[in-house]
């Protein structure tokens, strides 16, 4: 019977801790760079609400997300773009970047 | 119009198929709004947060304060369907390039009599789904991932009246007298900390929702 605890999992689990100490460990000696923070922030922002449509439909909810996530998603898909250009060849801030959709914007 | 179908080859007698036979088929419209609905009920959440949530909701409810529950999860399915027919109609993304998703046997592309793809009736089918979902005015992508689709999230009004003497995880009863009498009172959004459910982060931007991890 497959556990949580197969060695397979286990793998797994090491792996993910691996990554997330390089990260972590990357991030406490390099601070995000101001332009970079603040998508990060933006973004997280923007896909929370992107999160919260609606449903069943709801007008009145619906304008105050829409309101919200057009508020902090305006002008991040090109940023996005812009920052795995500048930041290509650095492989923590690319894994980073690559968790967030290429295209949220219309 | 019509659209093409997959067919299911039928497993041997005697033998069980060793994977579930491929779903039917079908194309995109309006009837896919209905299915795979967002979840109002706690107990579609994911665990622990299902049993945080509950335990909070009691603590609440026995205080005699009132809860309605709008959201809890939303399935993958739904986001996926809601992400991608928005997509199509405000993107103009080509349906024929959409990923497929596991158990959703939507067909995006549609096609026309002489079975060639049919981009007309494809974006017809999409702007129906759009406006079915009350989406015409949403200008940003709907989320592919997020608390509500990990099941990890609610959104809920809660309100009382008066005082409200609430018991925190260790049990330990609090009295809340401040204002205002919501789910946005400071006082209650600790006591829902003690219990792993944490008011979202961003202030009065998102006042019903709460999750494992305020965001």
């Amino acid at each position: 019977m497959a556990t949580d605890a197969t060695p397979a999992r286990r793998a797994s689990a090491a792996a993910l801790a691996t990554a997330t100490a390089a990260l972590l460990a990357a991030c406490a000696t390099s601070p995000p760079s101001p332009d970079l923070a603040t998508f990060l922030e933006r973004r997280a922002t923007c896909d929370h609400f992107r999160g919260e449509v609606p449903d069943p439909p709801d007008p009145q909810r619906l304008r105050e997300v829409s309101q919200q996530a057009e508020a902090y998603c305006a002008g991040t898909d090109a940023q996005l773009a812009a920052l795995r250009q500048r930041y290509r060849d650095d492989p923590v801030v690319t894994k980073q970047l690559a968790q967030f959709e290429d295209r949220v914007e219309p | 119009m019509t659209t093409a179908q997959a067919t299911a080859a039928p497993a041997a007698a005697g033998t069980a198929p060793l994977t579930a036979p491929p779903l039917p088929r079908e194309p995109s419209g309006r009837a896919w709004v209905g299915r795979f609905p967002t979840s109002a009920s706690v107990a579609d959440c994911a665990q622990p947060f299902r049993a945080n949530l509950t335990a909070f909701i009691a603590a609440m409810g026995a205080a005699g304060a009132s809860i309605n529950i709008a959201a809890t999860l939303r399935p993958p399915q739904r986001a996926y369907l809601m992400h991608w027919c928005w997509s199509i109609v405000k993107q103009k993304v080509d349906p024929r390039a959409i990923p497929p998703l596991d158990g959703v046997g939507i067909v995006w592309a549609h096609v026309d009599a002489q079975g060639g793809y049919d981009p007309i009736a494809s974006l017809a089918a999409a702007q129906e789904m759009v406006e079915a979902y009350g989406m015409q005015a949403l200008n940003v992508a709907p989320a592919l991932q997020s608390n509500h689709i990990a099941g990890t999230a609610v959104d809920m009004a809660i309100s009382w009246a008066g005082s409200l003497s609430i018991a925190r995880r260790d049990g330990q009863v609090v009295r809340i007298d401040s204002q205002p009498r919501t789910g946005m009172n400071p006082d209650l959004k600790a006591v829902g900390a003690t219990y792993g459910v944490l008011k979202f982060v961003g202030g009065a931007s998102d006042m019903p929702h709460w999750s494992a991890d305020g965001h």
